[in-house]
């Protein structure tokens, strides 16, 4: 668990109410991607903040600048104590988990409540890299979460746009209407996510051309070996075919068709 | 000896331009092996001095497989090939050719295929235009000719394909620009086939556009122009052999002279058969198979066309 | 008595010690790119097993038709292309016991060791009872599954498997080869696999290749399906030296690999033999060198296949009969 990247503060405050946001230069280290999200949280001076950190790589002149995103209300009272107090020092951070690629003429972003966080970096960063964007809000956001990303966008100078109705014809319709050079980014809930996924393959974009921060729990499932029933799948690794009552084992053998785990007949 | 290569018979020879003849070959006995749009064969004709290995896309519908259709064009830098074709092969005449192989075919999700061609570069795509009609799918052609009756299959494309099928005549001042590629709907994917710099120049063109590397499909059919060649030598660590490769041959070449039995099939570069692993030694890669991240993360080196940037290279082989 | 017992023809072949495929050319065994080239180019191997084998995955077939059958749409060409390959190959290599008719697209296909006759019109499907693949697999003992290349990388598209060595086909339908080989330790994690599939991809026509794979057998059982596990699994429990001999039997899986120029795809067809350890003795220079393998065999591959926590036990039921 050692931290790859060391940066030094530079300035840090409170961003539309509910976000902070830290200016920092990196001293150590490099980030492969512009854009990328440290979900384990990071190390201020001699604190650690556990809630996930969404960042954007700036370069500037000499020393490359990164901007750190953090949602307040997921914070702690101590952390946001942290948090304020961090006008200097260093931040300690492992390399992200997950990381944006910024490739393409054309982005399209869809965001939903709990995305919004880790949209920010990729709408600073595309903003600065100056391509076309557009900006979707999954169907029945939380007002604070809408409106904290309709001021953040309107400063980048993007449209942002309602899905009509939410459902999967009116994301058809906005994917199906683009042309080769456009890229898909996704952040919000898992299901969500999949779901955009599975409509813009249908229509023909590559797995490269798409790409997104999943947020929260993923609802995954298992195969019973011996009846073929899908099923939910536990934190455990032992479960009960809910079909067949069979004893089973879930494995790491994991099926991009039937999108579910293997669970194989437990004899033991 | 189990010999995978097949007898054929020469049954129609067909001037296609003053400069392209087609050829149809049939088996001598038995049926030939089905083949999928885009593949080609490698014939081997017994010049006086030597045998030629020369590689000819399949031009007919992959529907049937009772004959091999191919068109060679006569080229003035021929290195015998084309020549021998031209004015040696006649109808009756028997050769050898392979069976067919594919390194340029059709994508399976794509959902709409932009085909770029450039004079004989036409001949995978026919075979290709046949398969995504019959199958009902969705494609555009292009095809840079110098004019209509320089350029081959023309009135057949026509007839066929000609609502999807564009040309440009040189002779008529008619360029074909990379801007075709632009604007295309979601799901397209570009396929180029002509010489190095036509395809140099759409594949830098079509990423500059947006399309993913997956989506970019092209076939060359000589070897990359890549500057001048060294000499080098090469230590073969597991025979415990030390070879020299002259300026004026490859590695592979080197190494088939030697007897030792190294894999290869295009010998362009292209399809990856010949790689071997590098142990030590900079690699000077000409090749256009190992993607850049091979190229850096694998300790490779396409034997039939990459050089040594270094003195020596050891090879496992 | 059932129509095969009257009209059986006898397949005469060696007893099974002489022509069982020893699957170890060292003392010691990896993972490996272990091909080599398949000498004379012929998919199918007809054992005196045939009868009883074809009978076993007949049934399999009827009881258990989304377990042993599977096949995308896609793969219709693939696999009459696949039908016409073996049937050609049958009538050819095969002739005492097979033979083929062609008049055009009208194909009549006999199998005189089953005395079946099959007319059909070539490429129609109405005319099959079976989807092709599915439907030659039922004269042959080997499974058959078909690997399509597209957009660069290899797919299982389809499949017939009544023998496998505990994997699913209805799981495992549609993965890329490095997904299909996930489970397995040190070859997908060590860049082998990327390395196969290389190999795969790049393979000719009419330039086939094979090579040995192999597990251990609890019982003489041929259908180790996961589904299956809850009959077979418990199998290992109660061995010791005095039943090992009998019980346990070394799984040799002889498979081949043929391009299939149609499609741009690879036909791997898989033919599993089994030795009783009891019979495999008698070998002496085998038994010395198998029991050097186990001695030798990283932990991780011996639980993959499924024999680590008895291991012990068969290198001394081994050590005791060298």
């Amino acid at each position: 668990m050692e931290e790859e990247i060391k940066c030094g503060i530079l300035q840090g405050e409170v961003l539309l109410k509910s976000y902070y946001v830290i200016n920092a230069e990196i001293l150590e280290g490099r980030l492969s991607s512009p854009v990328g999200m440290v979900t384990d949280g990071i190390r201020i001076n001699e604190f650690r903040i556990t809630t996930p950190v969404s960042l954007v790589k700036l370069s500037t002149g000499f020393k490359e600048q990164i901007k750190l995103y953090v949602d307040l209300q997921l914070c702690s009272d101590d952390e946001r104590r942290i948090l304020a107090n961090a006008k200097s020092g260093t931040i300690l951070m492992q390399a992200p988990d997950l990381e944006v690629s910024l490739q393409g003429n054309k982005h399209l972003l869809f965001i939903g409540d709990s995305g919004v966080l880790q949209a920010f970096p990729a709408i600073l960063a595309l903003a600065r890299s100056g391509g076309q964007v557009e900006v979707y809000s999954m169907h029945r956001m939380g007002k604070a979460a809408l409106n904290a990303l309709r001021s953040y966008v309107k400063r980048m100078d993007f449209p942002l746009r309602s899905i009509r109705g939410g459902g999967d014809r009116s994301i058809a319709h906005i994917l199906e209407a683009q042309t080769v050079g456009t890229r898909i980014m996704a952040f919000c809930d898992w299901s969500d996510y999949s779901r955009i996924k599975h409509i813009a393959r249908r229509i023909g974009y590559s797995n490269m051309e798409i790409q997104g921060i999943g947020i929260g729990e993923k609802d995954e499932r298992v195969f019973c070996a011996r009846c073929y029933q899908m099923q939910h799948k536990p934190h455990e690794s032992e479960i009960i075919c809910m079909q067949c009552g069979i004893p089973l084992v879930i494995s790491n053998h994991y099926s991009p068709r039937l999108e579910a785990y293997m669970g194989y007949v437990n004899v033991n | 000896m189990f010999d995978s290569n097949i007898k054929v018979r020469v049954a129609e020879v067909a001037e296609e331009t003053p400069l392209v003849r087609s050829f149809k070959l049939v088996p001598v006995e038995g049926e030939l092996p089905r083949f999928s749009a885009g593949a080609h064969i490698t014939t081997y004709l017994q010049t006086d001095n030597k045998l030629l290995e020369r590689h000819y896309s399949l031009t007919g519908n992959p529907k049937y497989s009772d004959s091999y259709r191919i068109a060679v064009r006569r080229s003035d830098t021929s290195r015998g090939g084309s020549a021998f074709w031209h004015s040696q092969v006649k109808v009756g005449d028997e050769m050898e050719i392979s069976q067919p192989k594919n390194h340029l075919p059709l994508s399976f999700e794509a959902k709409h295929h932009i085909l770029i061609a450039a004079g004989i570069g036409i001949t995978p795509f026919m075979a290709m235009m046949a398969d995504l009609k019959e199958a009902g799918k969705s494609f555009e052609l292009h095809y840079a000719a110098a004019s209509a009756e320089y350029c081959p299959f023309y009135s057949f494309i026509l007839s066929h394909y000609g609502k999807q099928a564009h040309f440009y005549f040189s002779s008529e001042q008619q360029r074909m620009f990379t801007l075709l590629m632009w604007n295309q709907p979601v799901g397209s994917h570009v396929y180029f086939c002509g010489p190095e710099g036509l395809i140099t120049q759409f594949k830098h063109s079509a990423q500059s556009y947006g399309y993913p590397d997956s989506s970019i499909h092209f076939e060359l059919f000589t070897p990359p122009v890549t500057g001048p060649c060294y000499p080098f030598e090469v230590m073969l660590t597991k025979s415990k052999i030390a070879l020299h490769v002259p300026e004026d041959r490859s590695l592979l070449d080197v190494l088939l002279d030697k007897g030792i039995k190294a894999p290869y099939s295009c010998k362009i570069g292209g399809c990856g058969s010949c790689e071997v692993e590098v142990e030590e030694g900079e690699v000077d890669h000409r090749d256009f198979f190992l993607s850049e991240q091979d190229k850096k993360k694998r300790n490779v080196m396409i034997a039939c066309v990459s050089r040594a940037k270094s003195k020596r290279v050891s090879i496992h082989l | 008595m059932d129509k095969a017992a009257l009209h059986r023809m006898e397949i005469k072949a060696a007893p099974l010690l002489e022509r069982f495929p020893f699957p170890f050319q060292a003392d010691s065994y990896r993972y490996s790119n272990n091909s080599r080239a398949l000498v004379p180019p012929v998919c199918t191997d007809l054992t005196p097993e045939y009868f009883e084998e074809i009978g076993g995955k007949r049934k399999l077939l009827e009881r258990y038709p989304e377990r042993t059958f599977q096949a995308f749409p896609h793969t219709v060409e693939a696999q009459w292309e696949i039908m016409a390959m073996l049937m050609n190959e049958l009538a050819a290599v095969h002739s005492d016991y097979f033979k083929l008719d062609k008049q055009g697209v009208q194909w009549t296909f006999y199998n005189r060791l089953l005395d079946e006759k099959s007319t059909f019109v070539f490429g129609d499907l109405s005319t099959l009872p079976y989807e092709p693949l599915d439907f030659i697999g039922r004269h042959v003992q080997e499974d058959l599954i078909y690997l399509q290349q597209r957009d660069g990388d290899l797919y299982m598209d389809a499949g017939q498997l009544c023998f496998p060595a505990n994997w699913s086909l209805a799981f495992d339908l549609g993965m890329t080869y490095l997904q299909f080989h996930s489970p397995v330790p040190i070859y997908s994690d060590s860049g082998l696999a990327e390395k196969v599939r290389g190999f795969l991809l790049r393979m000719e026509a009419g330039k086939p290749w094979t090579r040995l794979n192999w597990t251990l057998n609890v019982g003489p059982r041929l259908d180790t399906s996961p589904e299956a596990f809850g009959e077979w699994g418990v199998g290992r429990f109660g061995l010791n030296l005095e039943n090992v001999g009998e019980i346990m039997h070394l799984r040799a899986e002889d498979q081949r690999l043929f391009q299939i120029p149609g499609s741009n795809g690879v036909l791997f067809s898989i033919h599993t033999h089994l030795l009783p350890f009891d019979q495999l003795i008698n070998n002496k220079t085998w038994a010395d060198r198998f029991c050097k393998v186990l001695e030798d065999l990283p932990d991780p591959i011996a639980e993959y296949k499924g024999f680590l926590s008895y291991k012990p036990l068969l290198i001394e039921y081994l050590k005791q009969h060298i």
